[in-house]
């Protein structure tokens, strides 16, 4: 093998003794990058590099790598990797590792190239290390299982709201002052005490965005081991069940990443009932804050406004993204969304339909399905798959609350407060803008401030170097072309099998759709039919609408299929307006299959690459149980 | 049931088990069907009673005779036993039904037909023994089926050779040694419309293949079902998850062979080229089949093999249950001994570790 240039290349004979070889991706530095990326390297901390020294190179190229297209759709900038490939580098692997030992998988070795993440996983094969790790789980994993709401509820919860809480308290100068405090001498402080701030409370900030990372993992692969304990006892005892037979048993859950949606429908509803004066100013062309503005005049639109402004904290904290993006904003920022959403809902209202999932019939249609199941088996085999079950309802909403309150109430208050540093930098002319503090990672940032406290020390009138306007400049480029770049599904040697539980459950990962990828990066040929996880059962046909960016999820037309990297929680409100949806990533407990089950939405998850086979336009049709999807006609 | 009732339709209450005195053992079973849910219907006909057949004796005194003939037969000389057999059923076959009961068989076809909709009705007409816990062959005789009668005469008469097939030789000896009393055996006769089926089949309302309970598997061909009961054919197969309808295995099957009625009974064609490899179900059919499956189990409280069949004539469109029985090559025993290594008492830790 070795470093032959260029891709797929041929990795030794197959094992099965004909001649035919098998393919493996390429290396990372076999990737050609468009030059406009060249020293991209540069925006990330070192260790995220591959291939910088031999001994390093030799470990990487042994591995298998593959893309998190899950989390890292679109490339991560420098500052907001702290809180996701740089979090999930400490969190997520010490969690496998070194918290809950889940036997099997040691942990996940993080690399980024041009602002994607590629993770590889690294397991346990020892007889003795899995012993040992096993005793560990055990005891430990049982306690979470046991005392899930107490320790959720009570814990969990509390220290994640106080984390929030904590960032949003720190305080942030627009400016340093012209002179010290006259406090600095009364009470002899010696020293200014904001630059002390300064740097304390963004030290701060980094580390309680961290916790909060620490926080996000905790139950999370309990919640999925949990799950995934309840399909294999489900196909052991009903062997043949359907992903989609399953999945309909854990659905209807009472998560509250489905909260901002139920809110915006009791709003819409409350609007319908206060009347005219509120449904005329919520129809109407205005901007939200002209909306606001407006409706405050009129005692039902106050009423309105006032109920508006109590739900608003903390369910309108819902990012335009998935989180991971400083620049997508989130609603509470701009309430352009719940506002379109508003205003789509209460058409409906009018038009007599009903809003949300009703959720009842959701949950008795779901208790009817697992008590058919149960009637099928024996007294002992039902006392396992209650057991199971039981497991799962109780830790699973964990999978999806968890979302909620790390990826979207929690990021928006970081980049919040992380653009009040921002301003502050552009206060002393070291930026230009300050979303452009998110262009430099978490310890250049350090070294921004730090240098932004030096030149006011300095005294009025000092030297400002632009250097760094001159390098936000260049890496905005940079990280425009990132974006317009398509990294490889997967670097190195492909596995003969995947093994690993979470990477088929939590990715979608599978043998198969590692073949399908060498196979595109082979062929690129005219495909019309792709296959993934039938992951919310019912046939679809019709035309696609491919959403990449998810700003531009306000372009779905009633009617159209969702074709998407992923699914979107924020995108919830307009899931009626779709009759079905594809996604590239995500396995049958990925959040994009939980959505569209709760949504009754068909969908086919993890094909591997609809958004760059399906156009906008195309007529397809999806089944949401086979899990094929299909172009019937390509659009003009 | 204080006055004699000599006909009784599939879809009364009163045809069921509670009545195997009356409608004997095939019927009541026919009746027992219809109380398995709204949807599961029989091919629709109606019993003719033991009250009709005791009414028949009795009018035409053929007890007398039976009585005399048997009394001088030496029950361990076969070929005297053949004789009388002879001579009893020429005796039954060639008497004539009494009027009030010829009117009332009479009346009921002619429901029958009004119901069936069509005056080129074809209905089979078999006996129906009241002995259930009896071998049917001993007691009843075998050749007690006749296929595609079509007009009021032949119903008769036929109906006349099923309650003649109570004196086979073979049943004659069996009772006669196992000491019955001549005037208690009684024989009913069931007269039933012949499905014009396009596609039948069989199911059972578990996987057969491993004993899971939450799968039917369905198979079908197209014609009517002997065929596939039969085994001439591989059937098309499909094995549906009942809870949520889903069919997770289909196999469509080439199929050479169907069975067609005839005038004397059924036979094999060669199926159409156009039909061979189509599946002789529809989706939609396989759900009501897979409905009708779950309402017939539920009733009778164990896994069924169930025979059906679907007629289609135009829009119209019949699904059949034609007979149901207890599936018996996986019962509760076996499975319980299956699993005997209970993993019951382990934590859901060590659970989730023996599936790593």
């Amino acid at each position: 093998m070795g470093s032959d240039q260029g891709a797929p290349a041929t990795a030794g004979e197959d094992p099965s003794g004909t001649v035919e070889s098998r393919e493996r991706f390429p290396h990372a530095g076999e990737l050609e990058l468009p030059e406009e990326l060249d020293g991209w390297e540069d925006m990330y901390p070192e260790y995220f590099q591959f291939e910088l020294t031999d001994d390093r190179t030799d470990y990487e190229r042994d591995r298998f790598w593959f893309w998190d297209k899950k989390d890292t759709t679109e490339p991560v900038m420098p500052w907001d990797m702290t809180i996701s490939a740089q979090a999930w580098q400490i969190a997520m692997a010490q969690n496998t590792s070194r918290v809950f030992a889940i036997p099997p998988s040691m942990s996940v070795d993080i690399r980024v190239v041009a602002g994607y993440a590629y993770f590889t996983g690294i397991n346990v094969e020892d007889e003795e290390l899995l012993q040992e790790r096993a005793q560990i789980f055990a005891e430990r994993s049982e306690y979470y299982y046991e005392n899930y709401d107490a320790l959720y509820n009570g814990i969990w919860l509390p220290a994640v709201k106080e984390i929030g809480n904590e960032i949003d308290s720190l305080d942030v100068p627009a400016e340093l002052p012209e002179y010290v405090p006259d406090d600095v001498i009364t009470e002899a402080k010696g020293q200014s005490q904001s630059t002390l701030d300064v740097i304390r409370n963004y030290n701060r900030l980094t580390e309680l965005a961290l916790e909060g990372w620490q926080r996000h993992f905790e139950f999370l692969y309990l919640a999925y081991l949990a799950y995934m304990q309840f399909t294999e006892t489900s196909r052991e005892l009903f062997p043949d069940i359907s992903d989609d037979a399953i999945g309909k048993m854990v659905s209807a859950v009472e998560a509250d990443v489905f909260r901002p949606d139920q809110e915006l429908n009791e709003l819409a509803e409350l609007a319908v009932e206060l009347g005219d004066d509120v449904i005329d100013v919520l129809t109407s062309d205005a901007s939200p804050d002209e909306k606001m503005e407006r409706l405050r005049e009129t005692e039902a639109g106050s009423e309105f406004m006032d109920r508006f402004d109590e739900v608003k904290d903390p369910w309108f904290y819902m990012t335009y993204g998935d989180g991971f993006h400083s620049y997508k904003g989130s609603w509470i920022e701009d309430f352009k969304a719940p506002f379109d959403h508003l205003e789509s809902k209460i058409d409906r209202l009018q038009d007599g339909e009903e809003l949300g999932r009703d959720f009842e019939a959701l949950q008795d249609e779901r208790d009817e399905i697992v008590d058919e199941y149960r009637r099928y088996l024996d007294p002992e085999e039902r006392e396992e798959f209650d057991h199971a079950y039981e497991t799962c309802m109780t830790v699973y909403e964990y999978a999806e609350n968890h979302q909620f309150w790390i990826e979207n109430w929690l990021h928006t208050i970081i980049f919040r407060k992380m653009r009040e540093f921002g301003q502050l930098l552009v206060n002393h002319g070291l930026l230009e803008d300050e979303a452009d503090i998110f262009l430099f990672n978490r310890f250049e940032v350090a070294e921004l401030l730090e240098e932004a406290c030096e030149t006011w020390a300095l005294g009025r009138g000092a030297f400002v170097s632009e250097r760094w306007q001159d390098r936000a400049e260049e890496r905005r480029q940079m990280f425009e072309a990132a974006k317009e770049w398509d990294p490889s599904p997967a670097l190195g040697e492909p596995p003969e099998e995947v093994t690993d539980p979470l990477m088929q459950m939590l990715w979608g990962i599978t043998t198969e759709k590692v073949e399908n990828w060498l196979d595109i990066e082979s062929e690129a040929g005219d495909e019309t039919n792709l296959e993934g996880f039938g992951s919310s059962s019912g046939q679809v046909e019709g035309p696609a609408r491919v959403i990449n960016d998810s700003s531009d999820i306000d372009k779905l037309e009633e009617g159209e299929v969702l074709v998407a990297p992923l699914t979107n929680p924020a995108w919830a409100p307009i899931f009626p307006r779709a009759a079905g949806a594809v996604t590239d990533d995500g396995g049958i407990t990925s959040h994009a299959a939980i959505v569209c089950r709760e949504y009754g939405l068909p969908a086919v998850t993890g094909t591997g690459h609809a958004t760059s086979v399906i156009e906008t336009g195309d007529l397809i049709r999806l089944d949401g149980e086979t899990g094929e999807v299909e172009i019937l006609e390509k659009a003009e | 049931m204080a006055d004699p009732t000599y006909t009784l339709h599939f879809e009364s209450p009163d045809c069921t088990k509670a009545n195997i005195g009356l409608v004997g053992g095939k019927n009541a079973s026919l009746g027992e069907l219809m109380e398995a849910g709204e949807g599961v219907q029989v091919p629709p006909g109606f019993a003719v009673t033991t009250d009709f057949y005791e009414a028949f004796i009795e009018e035409q005194s053929l007890g007398e005779y039976i009585s005399e003939r048997l009394s001088t037969v030496d029950i361990d000389d076969d070929n005297a036993v053949a004789a009388a057999s002879e001579d009893i059923r020429d005796h039954i076959e060639s008497a004539d039904f009494p009027d009030f009961l010829a009117d009332e068989l009479e009346s009921s076809w002619q429901k029958l037909q009004s119901e069936a909709g069509t005056d080129d009705l074809q209905v089979a007409v078999r006996s129906s023994a009241t002995a259930e816990d009896l071998p049917d062959a001993s007691f009843a005789g075998q050749q007690d089926t006749y296929l595609n009668v079509t007009d009021f005469e032949s119903v008769k008469q036929r109906t006349k050779e099923c309650m003649a097939s109570l004196f086979t030789a073979r049943a004659i000896t069996y009772r006669e040694k196992h000491g019955f009393d001549r005037d208690e055996v009684l024989i009913s006769v069931g007269i039933q419309k012949m499905v014009e089926a396009r596609t039948s089949g069989v199911m059972f309302t578990l996987n057969p293949a491993n004993g899971d309970q939450s799968k039917v598997r369905i198979e079908a061909n197209w014609g009517l079902g002997e065929a596939v009961v039969s085994g001439t054919v591989t059937p098309d197969s499909f094995l549906v998850d009942k809870p949520v309808y889903k069919i997770v295995d289909r196999n469509v099957k080439q199929k050479d062979v169907m069975t067609v009625p005839t005038d004397a009974g059924t036979e094999e064609v060669e199926i159409d080229d156009d039909k061979r490899d189509v599946p002789s179900v529809t989706a939609d059919e396989i759900v009501k089949l897979t409905d009708l499956a779950k309402s017939i189990e539920r009733h009778y409280d164990e896994p069924q093999d169930i025979e059906w069949a679907i007629e289609e004539d135009g829009d119209d469109k019949r699904f059949y249950i034609l007979q149901s029985r207890p599936e018996t090559t996986w019962n509760e025993d076996d499975e319980a001994s299956a699993n005997a290594t209970s993993t019951s008492s382990s934590s859901t830790a060590e659970r989730i570790l023996d599936r790593l």
